[in-house]
């Protein structure tokens, strides 16, 4: 039923590429608004920064509709723009750390953890799970933001970072085995260091 | 919840992007109009001119079979020279973020539209080349050196850097134009 589902999505949007290819304004758009809340979210959890990262998703989404006329129909979209983002971020990103943009670096996100139906411990737990994913280094770290935040396969995870998917495999379950346990010793007592 | 969930789910609560989606998509839109197109010669223009010139040169193998004359010994060019002024073939292996230098060639503009001139740096794939960074450049400084240095992207990888536009010099229109194919090593360590 998934994979039926999937061939669907699939279809559908080679449907889509073919259209913006063709020149249509609707079809950039329709691509535009189905790949956003990754996009930027993802340029944000790289650049820690809202205005670099909708710099960065902006100058990615031209990238890609520029170059939408040579990348092959045949090929999944996602991977490839997601490829542009990270790209593009991580750039912004070193700009911004030796000091060649006038942003201020690591803004505190104004809608972080603003959910009111959840428990405040609950909300405690999620940010103290945050604060450890960002003490992951990049190897880890990214290889964790394209599965949770683009909802990448391992497939395409290995296809966006150009590493094989045994790496990515281990990468992941590196990554998370080190969140249990930083979960486990934040639960077991050592909360402080976490917040 | 489990683990997944949690991940998903901090990862979630801490990336509420306060953006307006439109706003953000206006300016891409507004990045994306057509820029007003060079008038180009159509491409039959040209096949016809190249197949003109081969037709001449075959009437005049046929008509005019004799072979020129050779020059004299003391005007031949020593082959050596050429080969020392010819641009190394192939990629030029460089280090992430090492410093590339780019020889440019300019020559009187036949369209006398300026644009300005601008460097890209397109990264090439597997079965496509993705540009990866445009800028523009000031054209002062690159038509009094013929030369542009370009620092190499950080990404181990094959590139082509290609520059072009036109520059004003003394009331004149040049058109630039310079293209280089690196690969950037992997670094140390990585």
């Amino acid at each position: 039923m998934k994979e039926e589902r999937r061939i669907a999505v699939d279809l559908a949007e080679r449907e889509l590429i073919k259209r913006a290819k063709r020149g249509e304004h609707a079809a950039l758009e329709e691509i535009f608004r189905l790949h956003l809340d990754s996009a930027i979210r993802l340029a944000y959890l790289v650049t820690r920064n809202w205005a670099t990262a909708e710099d960065a998703v902006q100058e990615a989404f031209v990238q890609a509709f520029r170059s939408l006329p040579s990348f092959q129909e045949h090929r999944p979209f996602k991977p490839w723009f997601t490829r542009i983002v990270i790209n593009k971020a991580k750039r912004t990103k070193s700009k911004l750390d030796r000091g060649h943009l006038p942003y201020e670096f690591e803004e505190e996100n104004p809608h972080a953890s603003l959910n009111p139906e959840g428990s405040a411990l609950e909300r405690e737990g999620l940010d103290e799970l945050f604060t450890a994913i960002n003490k992951l280094d990049d190897k880890h770290r990214l290889p964790l933001l394209l599965k949770y935040v683009a909802e990448l396969t391992e497939a395409e995870i290995a296809q966006t970072l150009r590493l094989p998917q045994t790496t990515v495999k281990s990468r992941l379950y590196t990554a998370r085995q080190r969140l249990k346990g930083y979960l486990t010793e934040s639960e077991g007592g050592g909360r402080d260091e976490f917040r | 919840m489990n683990l997944d969930e949690r991940i998903r789910e901090a990862l979630r609560a801490n990336s509420q992007w306060p953006g307006s989606p439109d706003e953000l998509w206006q300016r891409i839109s507004s990045q994306l109009q057509p820029k007003p197109k060079r008038s180009r010669q159509p491409l039959w223009l040209g096949t016809a001119a190249a197949a003109v010139l081969v037709l001449v040169f075959v009437f005049q193998a046929v008509w005019n079979p004799q072979p020129p004359p050779l020059p004299e010994a003391e005007e031949a060019v020593p082959m050596r020279m050429l080969t020392a002024v010819l641009p190394p073939s192939g990629p030029q292996l460089v280090q992430p973020g090492e410093v590339v230098e780019l020889t440019l060639d300019a020559h009187l503009s036949s369209q006398g539209t300026p644009a300005p001139p601008r460097l890209e740096i397109w990264q090439e794939g597997d079965a496509e080349e993705v540009l990866v960074m445009e800028r523009g450049l000031s054209g002062g400084e690159l038509v009094e050196t013929r030369l542009l240095t370009v620092q190499a992207p950080e990404e181990p990888g094959s590139y082509r850097l290609v520059v072009r536009g036109t520059v004003e010099e003394q009331g004149q229109l040049l058109e630039i134009y310079g293209e280089k194919s690196i690969v950037v090593a992997a670094a140390e360590g990585s």
